[in-house]
C-alpha cells in the first residue's frame, strides 16, 4: 500500500509530461538525424542495399566463390555508368553510377581484408594485445562478415543519445523524491508513524522500481523507433566485417552488440538511480539538488556516451585510454556499483541519524 | 532599505554550499579543458618558438619577416614557420565577400527575399574587407600555424563553456531567490511586511549581482589559468582577421571577418562584455521563470525545457523551410550562446544583419526586462495563497 503511495508520488502527471517533453526535444536534437537520414547519402544507400541483398543470398558471411558470383553484375553496371557519363546525364536518386561505385567498393574491401597493409597504418600504434587480436582475426579468417559500413556508426550514434536521455530522465524523475519530503516537513510525520524510518526502505524500493520502469519505457520507445530502420535484418551478421574498417575485441553478431549497448544503458541508469537517491537525501532545497544533478548528468551522461562510442572496438575512447578489452561494460558496472553504494550509504545514514533535521553529512 | 534587502538576498544565495562547490567544479572543468586541449591539439614548442622569433622578426608577415627568419638558426620549428609564412599574399586584396554570400544562398537554396538580405549583408561587409586589405591585416602573424587551435580553444570552447556555466548559475540563483519564500513557507510573513512584495526588486538586483559575480569569477580565474599556460603577452596587438585565423563552414574555409577591425585584446574585452550581457539575460529569464513557478524544481525544469526548445527552434524551422522564423530564432538567447564563437563576424547563414549578436543581446535585455517587469506587476496583484 505504502509502496503504491510512494510510486504515485514519483509518477506524477506533471513530471511525466515534462519527461515526454524532454524526450521530444532532446530526441529531435539528437535522435532524429539517425532515424531520418539512414543510410545517409550515396553510395552509402547503395552499399546498405547491397549488403542486404548479399545477406539474403549468401548468408552472414561471404566466401570466395560467392565473391566471384557477386562480381558478375559489375561489368554491366560499369558499362551503363560509362554510357551515362558520356551523355553527361544528371545523377538521379537510384543512379546506376552509385550502384557501380558501391559494388566496386565492396568487392575491393573484400579483396584487401586480409592484407596487412589494410591495418598496418595503425599496427605501429597498436598495443601487444591489439596486435594479438588482429592476428587472430587474420589467422582464423574472421573478417568475412557482411555488415554495412553505416549500420554500426548509426547504431552507436543513436544509442549514445538514447543513453544520455535515459540518464537525464532518471535524474529528473527520481532526484526530487526525498527532497520534496524534507521541504514539506513530511519526515516528521513519516518517522512518527508506525512504519517509522522503514519508510525509507519503501521509498528506496519505489525509486528502484521507478528507475526500472523508466528504463523499460524508454528502451521500448527508442527500440520501437530504431526497429523502423530495418537493421534487425542484420541481427545475426558478425560485427567483424570486411566492409567496416574497425577491429573489435569480441566475436559478436550485430544483435548481441545491440544487447550489450542496452545492458550498458541499463547499468548507467541503475547507477544514476542510486546516485539520485543519494543526492535527494542530501539536498535541503531544490536548487542545491539541481546544482548536484547538473555535474552528475554531465559526468554519467558523458561516460555513457564514450562507452557506447565505438563499443568494443580499438577506437573506443575508454579502450584507447586503458587498453582493456570490454572496459566499457566494466565502466557501466562500476557506475552501477557506485550508485548502489552511495544509495546504500544515504539510506543507512538516514535510518541511523538521531536528529533527522540535519543533513546526512 | 533596498540595499539591506539586496544584502540579505545575497546572503541567502551565498549560504548555499552547493553554489561554491558548483563554481569550483566549473573551474576544474575549465582547467581540464585547457590541459586536455593543450596536450592533444596545440604544438607548444612551436608556439614558444614563434613567440621567441617574433621578438626578432616582428609580427607582420612579408619580405622582411621572411628575410629575418631565414637568418635564424635552423630547426624544425623554423622550417615550419618559414613554410607557413613565406610568400603570403594579402588575402583581402581581391576578396569579394558578395561571393561568400552567394555561396550561402546556393548551398542553402535561400528564397529570393532572404537571398537579397544575405547579399545586402555581405555588401555592407565589403568596405570592412577593403579596409583590412589597406591596413595589411592579413599579414598579422598572430600565432602562425597554431592560431586556429588557440583561437578555437579560447573563443569557441572556453568562452562558450564560461558563459554557459555563468548563464546557468545566474538563472538558477534567480529561480532560487524567487522560490525561497514559497519553499520556506514565509510568504505570508514577508508579503505582509512593510516592504511586502517590493522585496522582489531586491531579489532581482541580488540575482543579477550574483550572476555578474559568477561570470567574473569563472571568466577571471579561467583566463588566468589559460594565460598562465599560453603566454599571450606578445600577441595582444595581433589582428584577429589575420591570415592564420579562419572559419570552417559548409561553404569551405573563409577568413575570420569582423565588422570592425579588432586586435586580439580588443576582441577579448568586447567578447567578455557581451558574455556578461548574456549572463544578465539568463538572469532575467530566471527571474521570469521564478516569478511564474513557485516551486524551484519546476522552475529549474522549465528552464531546461525552455533552453532545449530554443536550441531546437532553428533546426526545426530550417527543416520546414521557414526561413523567416529561422533567422528570428537565431536571436534567441540560447542560439546566441551557441554561436558565440563567431560573434562580431559575418556569422554566415546565421544572420542577415551586421552586429547580429550585439543587436540580439540588447534586444533580449529589453524583451526579458519587459517580461520581468510584467511578471512582477502580475505578481503584485496576485493572491499569495494561490
Amino acid at each position: 500500500m505504502l509502496l503504491c503511495m510512494e510510486l504515485k508520488k514519483i509518477w506524477k502527471p506533471k513530471i511525466l509530461f515534462v519527461i515526454v517533453l524532454i524526450g521530444l526535444l532532446f530526441g529531435y536534437l539528437g535522435l532524429e538525424f539517425s532515424l531520418k537520414y539512414f543510410p545517409n547519402g550515396h553510395p552509402q544507400k547503395e552499399q546498405y542495399q547491397l549488403m542486404l541483398e548479399w545477406t539474403e543470398k549468401y548468408g552472414i558471411t561471404m566466401e570466395e566463390e560467392e565473391r566471384l558470383a557477386a562480381e558478375e553484375p559489375l561489368a554491366l553496371l560499369k558499362e551503363q555508368a560509362r554510357v551515362l557519363e558520356k551523355r553527361d546525364a544528371p545523377i538521379g536518386e537510384d543512379d546506376v553510377r552509385y550502384q557501380a561505385e558501391a559494388l566496386e567498393g565492396a568487392l575491393f574491401a573484400y579483396d584487401i581484408r586480409y592484407q596487412y597493409y589494410y591495418y598496418d597504418v595503425n599496427l605501429e600504434n597498436c598495443t601487444f594485445a591489439q596486435q594479438k587480436r588482429l592476428r587472430t582475426l587474420y589467422d582464423e579468417k574472421k573478417l568475412d562478415g557482411l555488415l554495412p559500413y553505416e549500420i554500426m556508426e548509426n547504431a552507436q550514434q543513436y544509442w549514445r543519445w538514447g543513453a544520455m536521455l535515459l540518464v537525464l530522465n532518471v535524474l529528473v524523475l527520481l532526484a526530487p523524491v526525498i527532497t520534496r519530503d524534507t521541504l514539506t516537513d513530511m519526515k516528521r510525520l513519516q518517522y512518527t508513524s508506525r512504519q517509522g524510518r522503514n519508510i525509507l526502505r519503501t521509498q528506496a524500493c519505489a525509486m528502484l522500481l521507478s528507475a526500472g520502469g523508466i528504463v523499460v519505457l524508454e528502451l521500448l520507445v527508442l527500440g520501437w523507433l530504431y526497429a523502423g530502420l530495418g537493421t534487425w535484418r542484420f541481427w545475426k551478421n558478425p560485427i567483424n566485417s570486411f566492409f567496416y574498417g574497425e577491429a573489435y575485441w569480441f566475436d559478436l553478431n550485430f544483435g548481441q552488440y545491440l544487447l550489450f549497448i542496452l545492458l550498458i544503458m541499463v547499468l548507467y541508469a541503475g547507477g544514476t538511480a542510486g546516485i539520485a537517491f543519494f543526492i535527494s537525501c542530501s539536498s535541503k532545497n531544490y536548487i542545491s539538488l539541481v546544482l548536484k544533478m547538473i555535474p552528475i548528468f554531465f559526468f554519467v551522461g558523458m561516460l555513457a556516451d564514450v562507452s557506447i562510442e565505438g563499443l568494443f572496438s580499438f577506437s573506443n575512447p575508454l579502450n584507447r585510454l586503458t587498453g582493456i578489452a570490454g572496459i566499457e561494460v566494466w565502466c557501466g558496472i562500476l557506475v552501477f556499483l557506485v550508485g548502489m553504494v552511495l544509495g546504500g550509504l544515504a539510506y543507512r545514514r538516514l535510518t541511523k541519524m538521531r536528529d533527522f533535521t540535519e543533513g546526512i553529512f | 532599505m533596498t540595499l539591506y534587502i539586496v544584502k540579505c538576498e545575497l546572503k541567502k544565495i551565498a549560504s548555499l554550499p552547493m553554489l561554491w562547490i558548483f563554481l569550483s567544479l566549473c573551474l576544474i572543468l575549465n582547467a581540464g579543458i585547457i590541459e586536455g586541449y593543450r596536450y592533444s591539439n596545440v604544438d607548444e614548442s612551436f608556439f614558444s618558438y614563434v613567440k621567441e622569433t617574433a621578438a626578432i622578426t616582428g609580427t607582420e608577415l612579408g619580405g622582411e619577416f621572411s628575410e629575418r627568419l631565414a637568418g635564424l638558426k635552423d630547426s624544425e620549428e623554423k622550417r615550419r614557420l618559414y613554410e607557413e609564412t613565406y610568400g603570403v599574399k594579402n588575402i583581402y586584396e581581391d576578396l569579394k565577400v558578395v561571393d561568400l554570400g552567394q555561396a550561402y544562398i546556393s548551398v542553402y537554396a535561400l528564397p529570393d527575399r532572404w537571398a537579397a538580405l544575405m547579399r545586402n549583408k555581405y555588401q555592407c561587409l565589403q568596405p570592412m574587407v577593403d579596409e583590412l586589405a589597406r591596413s595589411n591585416a592579413g599579414f598579422s602573424l598572430y600565432a602562425a600555424g597554431e592560431t586556429k587551435n588557440l583561437h578555437d580553444l579560447l573563443f569557441s570552447i572556453l568562452f562558450r563553456t564560461i558563459t554557459g556555466e555563468a548563464c546557468v548559475l545566474a538563472a538558477l540563483c534567480m529561480i532560487f531567490l524567487y522560490g525561497y519564500e514559497y519553499q520556506n513557507k514565509t510568504e505570508a510573513i514577508i508579503y505582509t511586511s512593510y516592504t511586502g512584495r517590493n522585496i522582489q526588486h531586491g531579489k532581482l538586483a541580488a540575482g543579477l549581482l550574483m550572476g555578474c559575480f559568477s561570470y567574473s569569477l569563472i571568466a577571471g580565474i579561467t583566463l588566468l589559468i589559460y594565460l598562465g599556460v599560453f603566454d599571450y603577452s606578445w600577441i595582444w596587438s595581433s589582428n584577429v582577421s589575420g591570415i592564420f585565423n579562419y572559419v570552417e563552414e559548409i561553404i569551405g574555409i573563409k577568413p575570420f571577418l569582423t565588422w570592425i577591425p579588432f586586435t586580439l585584446w580588443e576582441y577579448l574585452l568586447v567578447m567578455l562584455g557581451l558574455g556578461l550581457m548574456l549572463t544578465l539575460i539568463f538572469g532575467l529569464i530566471g527571474a521570469v521563470i521564478g516569478r511564474l513557478c513557485k516551486n524551484s524544481y519546476i522552475g529549474a525544469i522549465s528552464f531546461l525545457l525552455l533552453a532545449l526548445a530554443m536550441m531546437t527552434a532553428p533546426y526545426f524551422l530550417a527543416e520546414k523551410d521557414l526561413w523567416g522564423g529561422y533567422f528570428v530564432s537565431q536571436f534567441l538567447p540560447v542560439c546566441l550562446w551557441l554561436n558565440s564563437s563567431v560573434w562580431l563576424t559575418d556569422m554566415g547563414i546565421i544572420s542577415l544583419i551586421p552586429f547580429h549578436e550585439t543587436i540580439g543581446l540588447f534586444g533580449n535585455v529589453i524583451i526579458w526586462g519587459i517580461l520581468t517587469a510584467v511578471s512582477s506587476w502580475h505578481f503584485s496583484g496576485k493572491d499569495v495563497l494561490l
